[in-house]
């Protein structure tokens, strides 16, 4: 659209007297005038600056929060923290209309009605307390304190509410993790001991300097950054990734390649956009390592793609490839071509020989590189595990992990925290339980549902999308020393999570959570909702609970750096409404507990040892940094390589410390809250690179990762010299001690155990490299893919700020009219926020929609804002409007994360428009829980589309 | 010499995340539906040949600026020495007669701040008020620069502050050292239609000159 020049041209006349004007003294130096300055909220001494930690999105950037009168009136970023560096996102900056939201949860309720219904009664703390106290205590006695699942939804401040429920007796407490990308964390987990492999762009980086200062190095290293299925633009747990990315081409000339079957934010930033089909990661992935191999040549400098130095600091290496290259023999059945061969993954992917041929050589040959993959590809697929272990070994093998520049294990260099405040050490409590009439005796542990269940073994992050299965049919544990005994799920408490919404299939959820017995008596006997905000989840909760939000409680924040950082999410304002913080609601239902006999409970661990908020982060911060003293250039040369730190990095840098030879510990002054907050609220220690080698010597340093042989492992399950290593090897070892009998998930792709090197298996409901889906592919032409819309995710869509924005094709202005209160910033007097019913005009405020290939709507006769449905070979549907562009792969098509069809009130505009907005989890098949860690396959369906 | 403020956008380095907008309207408490700053976004290309387009568009600040000349009251809008174009709420009576003269859409009448000047002091030129008290009627707002933020020493607006991609830069053009000075000695920026002959302040970094008209409208519709 072209702007208008009508208006300006009836005044154009007048640009002639600017002149005149000018020698009038009209255009002079004006200062503002009192009243205006006022007016203006220019009373810029008056704040009280905050350093924090945001937490509207699990990226938590340290802010600045400026207080006036006890209200927050300004968000910035923390320059400090360099996660972000003093930056702050539109979703950042727009906490005020979360904190200042009317839809926020005020009180304690009740339900009155149906599960479902949204039927509450105000109630008194007290009452809720008492109500959810006595459930619990009955539930104890009747099914065992494991019937309880306290899942966090949000990883964040979640650790009162675990150390409660691991001393109630549950080992059953889950976070974000097991809904957020299980499989693309595995191959990290699995080889390194870590989590997610990042690029080295996160800037400033302390550096240790030769002349023993530290200084800040800005200067990037990186050359290649290849994104697959991750959008750091627009999905941002990782911060810096976003300047990081921007930074390094424009500073080093960084080249960066995105891998998408939608054009992302972060693909406007690509030298190179590939779109493959989708769940074709792993092939993808697959096609580089077989090219890599099979064209590496020492001897000519533009094909020395492998750095073979890998192989003095990793091991199995010999046994990996073995394996990988006995699928060359094979023959696909789909495509009768041979597996990994550039063919075979033409077929696959849907890319050319020629983009396939240049991605590998390039991403071979450019050093520094970076191959990073995301929640929505390996992430969201059945067999995700597998592109992910590729993934490792394509960075292993070039040279590029942890080489500056190149690709960082994030959660192997983060610092640690929690400690003993999590409470974990109440997991090794020993109980008893009868099984087949026998007493056996075990740790609270061993009653885990997944890590001993009949399932998913494996599933170190824990299993939330089988819950409703839990509630159905109750848990089986298989292995350990409770084999053999069985337990219903009983209670769940979800706290700042939207389980119903995001945890699978909404509707598999709602089944479970409402059925009932013959007596017509709920299945499952308490449900309660902790939030900050009314989310879809609340509807079935027999409790809700207000929480104070993130700017009223305090905790640490929870990032993935390149080194070890850490800072304080301080309590910015008093909690507002009825809402209370997370360490009170731990000592109010902790004391209720042991009032009403509960001996597992007592005052020393709860309301007697943690008085305020601030004594639970104190034992939270005890452990920080916790990690040793490795890497090129050494962090601290004063002290012996390898050696644990823990203390400031004041104390640390001083030499206030005592070494303890025999444990190999370098102690300081502990991090504590006060010292943050002295400290524009964050604590730094150096970085390094090459952590996993001896800063004077190539060898390994044996202490870094962290694996069972302190070494990169190329396989999983060994033995060597009488003892045995590998990842898998305490879960295999679980299954021998019970005969063999193998669990579910290995079992629904034939494995007997868990694979001891390189394995290989095919995602579900892709008829393009399943034989078995291969029947549906007429009728459902589509492959439908989600991922996240930063600005909307399922908790935050009720701040109006960010629906003036649209994002990618799954997040834009195609509202039918509407009105709803919203909270509206007041430029003048004492509240930053003043709830107003607000009128929307059509198409002016962004909500979920159907992003499709333009060539594909065209053909099928659908323009943009047209409604259409969306369905699966299931039967189930969806609706909304269609947003039709040429940034799609053609066959494929997106919708947003929970971006729409949202059914609590609780969301605000987004309610309003949840009769003509798509869900995108109604499509989920909840019966594909991938097989190794029983994560859903959020992305592994197929569709049709017709008009509605 | 006075200072020379102008405000530079390197569009290599926006992720499109829109934090100027939103920061923007933390600051300067801006109503829903307006916008002071704001990021157009569009989309463009056949597959596979897509594009996206980010623009975020704030006031040009222009040296020759026609958001002035028709402005009834002495003094209600003007431009200050530093360069930054000024509201004066005091001022003010609400006419409109700006908010129609920028051709960039830069100004908005601000629901939520009512006119304390008496338009019954300007009824008989200006129709726009005749017949109207005060209470009815809306000063004007627009961005300038975060002049607030000036006043107390603090030279970077909040769109500045808290740009995700560190694309924003803000400073002195008076001073050959600023780094908005130095990146224009250094790399070819445009304006946004510098053909209408307002000289703006505010410019771009945009390799892509497409940008300007893919996503080209006006701030306030």
């Amino acid at each position: 659209m072209q702007i208008s020049r009508r208006v300006f041209m009836k005044y154009a006349g007048a640009l002639a007297g600017v002149a005149a004007l000018e020698n009038s003294g009209l255009l002079s130096l004006k200062r503002l005038s009192p009243s205006e300055a006022e007016a203006m909220q220019t009373a810029m001494g008056k704040y009280e600056v905050k350093y924090t930690a945001d937490a509207m999105c699990p990226a938590e950037c340290g802010m600045e929060m400026w207080v006036k009168d006890g209200k927050i009136a300004k968000i910035y970023g923390n320059k400090a923290v360099p996660m972000n560096v003093g930056t702050a996102c539109a979703k950042g900056a727009s906490g005020q209309q979360l904190v200042y939201s009317p839809y926020r949860l005020k009180y304690p309720m009740i339900r009155v009605g149906a599960r479902g219904e949204g039927k509450f009664k105000r109630v008194t703390w007290d009452e809720a307390i008492d109500h959810i106290g006595k459930k619990l205590t009955e539930i104890k006695k009747k099914y065992g304190a494991e019937s309880v699942m306290m899942d966090c939804g949000d990883v964040t401040d979640r650790d009162q509410y675990y150390r409660l429920f691991f001393a109630y007796g549950t080992p059953n407490c889950v976070e974000h993790g097991s809904l957020c990308d299980v499989p693309r964390r595995h191959g990290p987990k699995l080889m390194v001991g870590g989590k997610r492999w990042e690029p080295d762009i996160m800037r400033p980086q302390l550096v240790r300097q030769p002349d023993g200062s530290l200084q800040n190095d800005y200067s990037y290293k990186t050359k290649l950054i290849v994104y697959n299925g991750w959008n750091p633009f627009v999905a941002t747990r990782i911060f810096y990734e976003q300047r990081g990315t921007v930074g390094a081409k424009v500073e080093n000339g960084c080249k960066v390649v995105v891998i998408d079957p939608s054009y992302s934010n972060t693909a406007t930033a690509a030298d190179m956009w590939l779109a493959p089909r989708a769940g074709t990661d792993g092939d993808l992935f697959g096609a580089m390592l077989r090219y890599i191999l099979e064209n590496d040549n020492q001897n000519d400098p533009n094909k020395k793609y492998i750095d073979w130095s890998f192989k003095k600091y990793s091991t199995g290496w010999d046994e990996f490839s073995t394996d990988f290259k006995a699928w060359w023999s094979k023959k696909d059945p789909i495509n009768n071509l041979s597996y990994f061969s550039l063919d075979w993954a033409v077929d696959r992917t849907g890319l050319s020989k020629a983009q396939i041929e240049e991605l590998s050589h390039m991403f071979g040959i450019t050093k520094p590189a970076a191959l990073v993959w995301g929640m929505q590809s390996p992430g969201h697929h059945y067999n995700g595990y597998c592109a992910s272990i590729l993934g490792v070994a394509l960075n292993v093998i070039t040279g590029n992990f942890d080489a500056p520049g190149g690709v960082i294990d994030c959660e192997l260099v983060k610092s640690d925290k929690g400690g003993s405040a999590t409470g974990k050490q109440f997991k090794t409590k020993k109980v008893k339980r009868m099984i087949d009439g026998k007493e056996v005796e075990g740790e609270v542990e061993h009653l885990h549902k997944d890590l001993f269940g009949s399932k998913y073994p494996a599933s170190w992050d824990d299993v939330v999308a089988d819950y409703p299965d839990a509630m159905d049919h109750g848990i089986d544990l298989k292995y350990g020393p409770f084999r053999g005994h069985k337990y219903p799920m009983k209670g769940f408490i979800l706290r700042t999570g939207n389980a119903v919404v995001t945890g699978s299939a909404p509707w598999r959820w709602q089944e479970a959570l409402t059925a009932k017995d013959k007596a017509g008596n709920y299945n499952l006997e308490l449900m309660v909702f902790i939030d900050t905000l009314n989310l879809e989840s609340a509807l079935y909760a027999d409790v809700i609970l207000p929480e104070a939000s993130y700017a009223e409680r305090q905790s640490l924040s929870d990032i993935y750096p390149s080194h070890q950082v850490i800072y304080n999410r301080d309590a910015v304002i008093k909690p507002l409404h009825e809402s209370k913080k997370p360490t009170d609601i731990m000592n109010l239902l902790a004391k209720k507990l042991s009032e009403l006999g509960d001996a597992d409970i007592k005052g020393a661990d709860f309301w007697e040892k943690y008085k305020t908020e601030e004594d639970f982060v104190n034992e939270m911060l005890a452990p920080a940094p916790g990690r040793v003293n490795v890497g090129t250039p050494l962090p601290y040369p004063k002290y012996p390589e390898g050696y644990k730190l823990i203390g400031t990095p004041e104390s640390l840098e001083k030499g206030e410390v005592s070494i303890d030879n025999e444990k190999k510990v370098v102690k300081g002054k502990p991090v504590t809250v006060e010292w943050l907050r002295n400290n524009h609220g964050v604590a730094i220690w150096p970085m390094s690179w090459q952590r996993y080698k001896k800063h004077n010597a190539d060898e390994p340093n044996k202490a870094f990762p962290n694996t069972s042989t302190k070494l990169i492992e190329f396989r999983f399950d060994w033995t060597d010299g009488g003892k045995r290593y590998g990842g898998y090897k305490s879960h295999n070892e679980k299954i021998e001690k019970a005969g063999g009998d193998v669990p579910l998930g290995l079992k629904e792709i034939g494995f007997d155990k868990f694979p001891a090197s390189f394995y290989w298996f095919e995602t579900k409901w892709n008829p393009h490299t399943n034989p078995a889906y291969k029947k549906y592919a007429k009728d459902y032409p589509f492959q439908l893919i989600c991922g996240r819309v930063h600005h909307s995710m399922s908790g935050t869509q009720m701040v109006p700020w960010l629906g003036e924005i649209k994002a990618e094709g799954t997040w834009q202005p195609m509202n039918k009219e509407f009105e709803a209160d919203v909270p509206e910033a007041m430029p003048t007097g004492d509240e930053p926020m003043k709830s107003l019913k607000m009128k929307f005009k059509p198409n002016s405020y962004s909500v979920g929609t159907i992003w499709m290939n333009a060539d594909d709507a065209k053909r099928m006769g659908i323009k943009n804002g047209d409604m259409v449905v969306v369905e699966n070979p299931l039967g189930k549907s969806t609706k909304g409007k269609v947003f039709a562009s040429g940034g799609m792969r053609p066959g494929v098509i997106k919708i947003g994360f929970a971006t729409g069809g949202r059914f609590s009130p609780g969301m605000g505009p987004a309610y309003k428009s949840r009769e003509y907005t798509p869900s995108h989890s109604d499509l989920v098949d909840p019966s594909v829980l991938s097989p190794i860690m029983g994560f859903p396959g959020y992305a592994d369906m197929i569709v049709k589309i017709k008009k509605a | 010499m006075s200072k020379k403020y102008a405000l530079l956008v390197d569009l290599r380095k926006c992720v499109g995340c829109t934090s100027c907008q939103v920061s923007c309207k933390m600051e300067n408490a801006v109503p829903m539906g307006h916008f002071r700053s704001k990021v157009d976004i569009a989309d463009a290309g056949e597959y596979p040949k897509a594009k996206r387009y980010f623009f975020p568009k704030i006031c040009n600040q222009c040296d020759e600026a026609p958001c002035i000349p028709p402005c009834p009251v002495k003094g209600a809008t003007y431009k200050r020495e530093d360069g930054v174009v000024m509201v004066n709420r005091d001022l003010c009576i609400g006419c409109g007669r700006c908010v129609g003269a920028c051709p960039y859409g830069a100004r908005f009448l601000h629901p939520h701040l009512q006119v304390k000047n008496d338009p019954a002091k300007y009824a008989k030129n200006v129709p726009e008020v005749k017949g109207k008290k005060a209470k009815a009627l809306r000063v004007v707002d627009k961005c300038d620069y975060c002049s607030h933020r000036l006043a107390e020493g603090i030279e970077e607006p909040a769109c500045v502050r808290n740009c995700v991609g560190k694309a924003r830069f803000f400073g002195d053009l008076s001073d050959p050292n600023s780094e908005v000075s130095k990146l224009k000695a250094s790399v070819k920026t445009v304006d946004w239609h510098a053909d209408y002959g307002t000289k703006p302040r505010t410019t771009f970094i945009a390799p892509d000159k497409e940008v300007f008209v893919a996503a080209d409208g006006q701030i306030n519709e």
